[in-house]
């Protein structure tokens, strides 16, 4: 019952504390809506100046490219300084900006469309005709997803994952720093209250708010920003919640290590920010295989696979059941750590 | 009134913080119905004293019982309130909801706890800003407000660690007619301090230095040992008296 006595206290001062509250409900949609302007309309074409009095872009070109046209090469280059534009075509000569590899990729995708079109030209009409047929694309078929999956599709689900773990990481890490140094842990602990019920409280305390905020992300992804996000609601609730539980578990054995919030802040660039990296918001594909094992060691990962699972590919309970399972091993781990930990303050 | 029994029986108590030695075998023992005073100069030892006592710092040596009871005991936890240096409060809650909150970790129900809550806080005149969060306490009334959270339960073992630095004369009054009140139901009370004239409150004094007891008897006792009277001389001659004894070993 004393478990249920910690977590009522907890409920009442976050529910009393309008900053923790908008920090926990508000914040993850304001970086969710940021993001969603900022990678799901991403850069798409590039702008290709052409150095031509009479070219006319086909539709195909368009497709690829904003195309200005320009009467000199002096223009041209002036332009590509200044930003205005990302390459030129001049004659037979295609420049690119070239700092920005994306842009560099779409301008090459432009470039390419507009030598094809050449050699089409110069070609008798009906090899031509012949060959622009080869260069279509064959229907493709999605065997998960579909057309109108964007960037923020894919990146949504492990971004969802990460905001809760680093909230509650956060939250929880600072509201269990405080009891030590306000000394409240020393006098709670002058009753029968067991070391484990009182971390086990911070589970069920903070756990209200954690599911609290899942369910406010989730509604607002799926019904604001109208993002995929699978349609196995309590899966991904719960997936959310072993997240809170995993991160709870870390933040509060963490800040037995921190002598004041500062100190907690600085377990960040240890913590969490190689979370971001390895959560699938960028791909480990081509990187070596000993960042490949690094990645394992970090409880988000798997959180954020799993939700990528369900969300994207409509993945079920028994398809993420390992993912679960490793994270609730790493919650465990880390609760026994913190319950020894706590002994420094009652050996009992 | 109850007969006096031993509530606390502390012997050899040896604690290190690392290679340096805080307490090296002290005794410590009290009855119900008395008020131990322990005085002694900052860095002495009497903080790490009272954790020792209360079972929160591991001991490296010696033992603590209360109610016969070798300590830490979980259940006995519950008989024993604890205010310490800090005010140690949620200052997000309110003063009633702190203390119902403690009230419950030591296994009384809501509605006792609330009620008890209420008649302690009349006591330390708080009952008109119960509703109030302790953030916009003052500091005498937060004060106050940990005072109670250590009565609160009605434990029969009251440790109070400095419990009257940086309050008001008039509020110390009220403190110590608690005390004596608690006193009079058969408590056992430590006092921490290192003020004098409160030391002469007490029905016992121990003074402790460098992790030992230096001396240990009535206020009086200890003033008939200088010639001068005062609690302050004995102090200070007991203190140098060991200084001396310490600087020829």
């Amino acid at each position: 019952m004393k478990i249920l006595v910690i977590a009522g206290r907890l409920i009442r001062q976050i529910a009393g504390d309008k900053r923790t509250l908008v920090v926990m409900l508000i914040a993850p949609m304001l970086i969710m809506t940021l993001l969603y302007f900022l990678l799901g309309n991403g850069v798409s074409i590039a702008k290709i100046d052409v150095v031509s009095e009479d070219y006319e872009a086909t539709e195909a070109m368009l497709d690829v490219a904003e195309v200005t046209l320009v009467s000199t090469e002096q223009e041209a280059i002036d332009r590509l300084e200044s930003g205005k534009s990302d390459g030129y075509i001049f004659d037979d000569r295609f420049v690119v900006e070239g700092s920005d590899p994306s842009l560099t990729a779409l301008s090459k995708r432009a470039f390419m469309q507009y030598a094809q079109e050449q050699k089409f030209a110069e070609m008798p009409p009906q090899f031509a005709a012949q060959a622009e047929g080869m260069m279509q694309l064959p229907d493709v078929e999605y065997y998960h997803g579909s057309e109108d999956y964007d960037q923020f599709d894919f990146l949504a689900a492990s971004l969802m994952g990460f905001i809760i773990f680093f909230l509650v990481f956060l939250l929880a890490g600072i509201a269990f720093l405080r009891e030590r140094i306000s000394g409240t842990l020393d006098r709670i602990l002058v009753s029968s209250l067991r070391r484990s019920h009182l971390v086990a409280g911070y589970f069920l305390g903070f756990g209200v708010f954690a599911a609290l905020q899942t369910v406010v992300i989730q509604l607002f992804l799926t019904y604001v920003l109208k993002i995929h996000t699978g349609t196995n609601v309590p899966l991904v609730l719960l997936i959310n919640l072993t997240i809170a539980g995993t991160s709870l578990a870390m933040g509060t054995l963490f800040s037995a290590f921190a002598r004041n919030e500062f100190q907690l802040f600085q377990f960040i660039p240890i913590v969490i920010i190689p979370q971001i990296m390895f959560c699938g918001l960028i791909s480990l594909r081509e990187t070596p295989q000993w960042v490949q094992y690094l990645a394992n060691i970090f409880p988000l990962t798997y959180g954020a696979d799993a939700l990528r699972d369900v969300m994207l590919r409509g993945a079920g309970f028994q398809d993420v059941l390992g993912d679960l399972l490793v994270m609730l091993g790493f919650t465990v781990l880390f609760f026994v750590l913190n319950i020894q930990v706590l002994k420094k303050y009652r050996t009992l | 009134m109850e007969q006096f029994v031993q509530t606390i029986t502390a012997s050899g108590i040896i604690k290190r913080f690392g290679s340096e030695e805080v307490l090296s075998g002290v005794n410590v023992a009290l009855q119900s119905g008395e008020i131990l005073g322990v005085l002694g100069p900052s860095g002495a030892g009497k903080t790490t004293l009272v954790k020792c006592i209360l079972g929160t710092l591991k001991l490296d040596g010696g033992e603590v019982e209360i109610h016969e009871t070798r300590m830490p005991n979980l259940r006995m936890m519950d008989r024993v309130g604890y205010m310490a240096q800090q005010d140690a409060l949620y200052d997000d809650l309110t003063g009633l909801q702190n203390l119902v909150f403690f009230a419950q970790l030591k296994g009384m129900q809501k509605r006792a706890a609330t009620e008890q809550a209420h008649a302690l806080l009349k006591l330390v005149e708080l009952d008109r800003d119960e509703n109030k969060k302790v953030v916009n306490y003052s500091g005498g009334m937060k004060r106050r407000l940990s005072l109670t959270a250590a009565l609160i339960g009605d434990p029969d073992v009251i440790v109070l660690d400095e419990p009257t630095v940086g309050i008001d004369p008039v509020l110390r009054e009220l403190f110590w007619e608690e005390f004596k009140r608690l006193k009079a139901l058969g408590r056992s009370i430590i006092v921490t301090t290192h003020v004098m004239d409160e030391a002469e409150k007490c029905d016992r004094l121990i003074l402790i230095r460098s992790g030992s007891i230096i001396e240990d008897g009535t206020p009086n006792e200890l003033k008939a040992k200088t010639e001068v009277g005062t609690l302050e001389a004995a102090y200070i001659a007991s203190a140098r008296r060991r200084g001396a004894e310490g600087g020829k070993q």
